[in-house]
């Protein structure tokens, strides 16, 4: 339940939206046990909490149904400006979830998924329905993104004097 | 291979997702070209940075509570059965054809028997971890769990502590399902639990071992009872455990 709750939270952000999400997924799995057969049931799961977030957004119109980017366009080129990553010490887990909803859901989920949760790309694949290579470009433009965040927000703090 | 190359793959090599050859080419590369392996460190350092640091949000204590009643009244909702084995009912039978052929599983018939069977005890665990009542009688001592489970039931089902093969007794409580009072012991792997019914053989198990929502089960018949272990630890530690438990009560 506390990784379905974290997913849904992360893809909603909304405490509210979250825990009916998370109740009205643990319903369908529950009327669904007997169609599920083998596997693994914490992506079985995820995958049907993820489905009921993404029509609760789709219903509020907050994410658009196609992917907001061409992966095969945007990939990872070596021309990027090298920049110091941000230290350990310096990044408080609070700057750290700020700039990780500054994501997009399609980004931040994969973030959730493999590091929080620990998934295999073939899971993710699995949960998220898109193609392995997909999931590998996708995570790679999610941290990558992250790192920008961060970066900023970490400008910004110093620039505050916070 | 080249930067180019090696920074569309690094994500991956990083993750240990990456295919031998590939593999061993970003490994080469990273040794022979300081700007790549820099990148290298600091995707490793972010990667690290997020696991360690980002906190996963908690969902609130009531929710958990939530969850339980809405299973709760929606088994109670459910029709009732007269058996182990559920008469069948063509609605059913077509929602649940339905729904596994959109989800892309196979039908077994012998599977769809045990579905309820299964959901049953899986419910039961759920029900128990997600709420506070997990046990009735609170005791790592057989002698303490046997004797309260014995007055609470009419058979008096074998108790056994694992706590030296790394599975620790917790405790015990009783649980109605499908009309028969079980016993439920429950154990603990490290942060995971593992129930086990008991209740006499008079019905058949309809499975071996099954899976439901990431919950493995296994089920035998041994000392005139049945028992269906259930939980979410990996499927070896499930078999290792389940092997424990028949050899100490055998003993």
């Amino acid at each position: 339940m506390p990784n379905a709750y974290n997913l849904a939270r992360w893809l909603l952000r909304n405490e509210q939206d979250a825990e009916d999400s998370v109740q009205e997924a643990f319903l369908r799995a529950y009327k669904a046990f007997g169609q599920f057969r083998g596997g693994d049931g914490r992506a079985w799961l995820l995958t049907i909490v993820r489905n009921v977030c993404y029509s609760r957004l789709r219903k509020n119109k907050k994410v658009n149904l196609h992917d907001e980017f061409d992966e095969s366009v945007h990939g990872m080129t070596a021309d990027e400006p090298e920049t110091a990553g941000p230290m350990q010490g310096q990044v408080s887990s609070e700057i750290l979830r700020e700039a990780m909803s500054a994501l997009p859901e399609k980004m931040s989920e994969m973030i959730v998924l493999h590091d929080l949760e620990g998934m295999p790309y073939r899971e993710i694949a699995e949960v998220v329905g898109i193609p392995i290579g997909t999931v590998m470009s996708r995570l790679a433009r999610a941290r990558e993104r992250l790192h920008r965040e961060l970066l900023s927000l970490l400008e910004k703090e110093a620039s505050h004097g916070v | 291979m080249e930067c180019n190359e090696t920074r569309r793959w690094l994500v991956a090599h990083l993750d240990g997702e990456l295919d031998l050859v590939h593999d061993a080419g970003i490994s080469t590369h990273l040794q022979t070209c300081a700007a790549c392996a820099a990148a290298a460190r600091q995707q490793s350092a972010l990667r690290d940075l997020v696991r360690e640091k980002l906190p996963a949000f908690v969902p609130p204590p009531h929710l958990a509570t939530r969850i339980r009643a809405q299973l709760r009244a929606e088994k109670e909702s459910a029709r009732p059965r007269l058996s182990w084995w559920p008469s069948w009912n063509m609605a059913g039978v077509l929602a649940a054809l339905c729904i596994a052929t959109l989800a892309g599983y196979q039908w077994g018939g012998r599977r769809a028997q045990s579905a309820d069977f299964g959901a049953e005890m899986v419910s039961s665990h759920l029900r128990a971890v997600m709420s506070d009542h997990m046990l009735d009688v609170v005791s790592s001592d057989r002698h303490t769990v046997k004797p309260w489970l014995s007055g609470k039931l009419d058979f008096s089902p074998p108790v056994a502590d694992l706590a030296a093969d790394g599975f620790p007794l917790l405790g015990a409580r009783v649980e109605r399902l499908e009309g028969q009072t079980v016993a439920a012991l429950v154990y603990q792997r490290h942060k995971h639990f593992v129930t086990v019914f008991i209740w006499p053989a008079a019905t058949g198990l309809p499975f071996a071992q099954a899976s439901h929502l990431g919950y493995g089960m296994r089920a035998w018949r041994q000392a005139d009872m049945n028992f269906v272990a259930v939980s979410d630890v990996a499927e070896s530690d499930l078999d290792e455990f389940v092997g424990r438990l028949r050899a100490a009560i055998a003993q």
